[in-house]
């Protein structure tokens, strides 16, 4: 055989992968080659030194790193695993019934968008009330407020005016217009007293004649209720 | 042990069961830890991975079905999956190996004498463990699912979502890039045999 052809099985039969026979030609052949011979023993020898150097061991503190994180999966599993059955059982957490918390999950719901909608309205009221006129457009376009108030009619007031009489008492000399003297003996004219008699001259009586003095004599005056 | 998880013990971790969780973490934790560290050759970044790959398992147990291989063998894809998102944000080449010339000249001048008498010297494990992570990461993964985790070629094709040739091929060069890359530290014959071309 040749040494080309024992060559390829030398790594087979150091690897105790070579059949029978391939074993049987190799040793057959390296009795008489030196060179196939010599390869033989060399990678022996260096397969034996490969497998006692390699192998190398890790630092202790890789173990605990390691059993650390499986406790830490196992757990994350652990916790996994009841989820799964609380989903498909009728248990929920805490041990209520999961339709207990689905009810509540519902009123809640319904509370909170009541509460959401009246706080809406009640807003959008204050919001009109408080808003300042922009434009008199937008002021025409929202509905006039009318306050109707009803007062009640409780008592009638009458209220009395007094009046007041005057009375003033003037004595006025008159002259005659045509004649230059003051005195009315001189021109023989006389003039009746407007008290007298309760009577009163008239500007009739007063023709031709002009008033020269007046004197206030009296002023009376004289309250009276008048009645309406 | 780390291929033969009894499903109970499984069925029960996934319910929940801190103990049995614990079994099965301490009996893969450094595989995955390992696989991870050796990929991307970060501490921190591993011991997220490693934390991520624990915490898929937990919380999508569904996703594992025994038919299809060991918990193992599940985990350990979940591992490549996230290592490969690792890389493509951090804009890794999955198909270049780091390897440089001065490497090979740093190693020559280092012990420089008897490298197979010095098998166990600690400066060569330290350059084997160099070479290993200078690899390009498809053949760096499949050469670990085989050394350290110890997956048959068609675990390894399943894990790689590959199939089993590209498997076999990429741990093939593998192997001889290594053996090519440390051929200074080997005596007499081996330097002839693993020469640089």
């Amino acid at each position: 055989m040749r040494c080309i052809e024992v060559k390829k099985n030398i790594d087979a039969v150091i690897d105790g992968e070579a059949t029978a026979e391939q074993s049987n030609d190799l040793k057959t052949h390296i009795v008489n080659c030196g060179l196939c011979r010599t390869e033989l023993k060399v990678q022996e020898t260096l397969s034996t030194y490969l497998k006692r150097i390699l192998p190398v061991s890790p630092a202790a503190s890789l173990d605990e790193k390691v059993l650390k994180a499986f406790q830490l999966v196992h757990s994350k599993q652990q916790v996994q695993t009841v989820g799964e059955e609380n989903r498909t059982g009728k248990i929920g957490w805490f041990g209520v019934p999961r339709f207990a918390y689905a009810v509540a999950i519902f009123l809640l719901t319904i509370t909170a968008i009541s509460t959401f909608q009246l706080g809406k309205m009640s807003a959008s009221e204050l919001s009109s009330n408080t808003e300042l006129p922009q434009n008199d457009q937008t002021k025409s376009e929202k509905p006039m407020l009318t306050n109707i108030v009803h007062v009640p009619v409780i008592q009638e007031k009458i209220v009395r005016v007094p009046v007041t009489t005057e009375k003033i008492i003037t004595r006025t000399i008159y002259v005659k217009k045509k004649t230059e003297s003051l005195s009315p003996k001189k021109n023989g004219i006389t003039l009746k007293s407007s008290v007298e008699n309760n009577g009163y001259l008239t500007q009739a009586n007063l023709a031709g004649f002009r008033p020269v003095s007046e004197i206030n004599l009296r002023i009376s005056k004289e309250e009276k209720e008048n009645e309406k | 042990m780390k291929n033969g998880i009894e499903q109970n013990l499984i069925d029960r971790a996934v319910e929940g069961d801190a103990e049995a969780f614990n079994e099965i973490y301490f009996l893969l934790r450094d595989s995955i830890y390992g696989f991870a560290f050796r990929m991307t050759n970060d501490t921190a970044i591993s011991d997220d991975i490693t934390q991520e790959v624990f915490m898929f398992f937990i919380k999508y147990p569904e996703k594992f079905n025994s038919s299809n291989g060991t918990l193992f063998s599940f985990l350990c894809g979940v591992t490549r999956n996230k290592i490969f998102n690792y890389f493509k944000k951090s804009g890794t080449r999955l198909e270049i190996n780091n390897f440089e010339t001065k490497d090979l000249e740093n190693f020559t001048n280092g012990s420089g004498t008897s490298p197979l008498r010095d098998l166990l010297d600690k400066e060569f494990n330290a350059k084997v463990e160099e070479c290993v992570a200078k690899l390009s990461p498809l053949q760096r993964e499949v050469l670990l699912l085989r050394e350290m985790q110890e997956f048959s070629y068609e675990e390894i094709a399943k894990i790689t979502e590959t199939d089993v040739g590209v498997a076999k091929s990429r741990l093939f060069r593998a192997r001889r890039m290594l053996a090519i890359w440390l051929a200074p530290y080997m005596k007499g014959e081996e330097e002839k045999v693993y020469e640089m071309h």
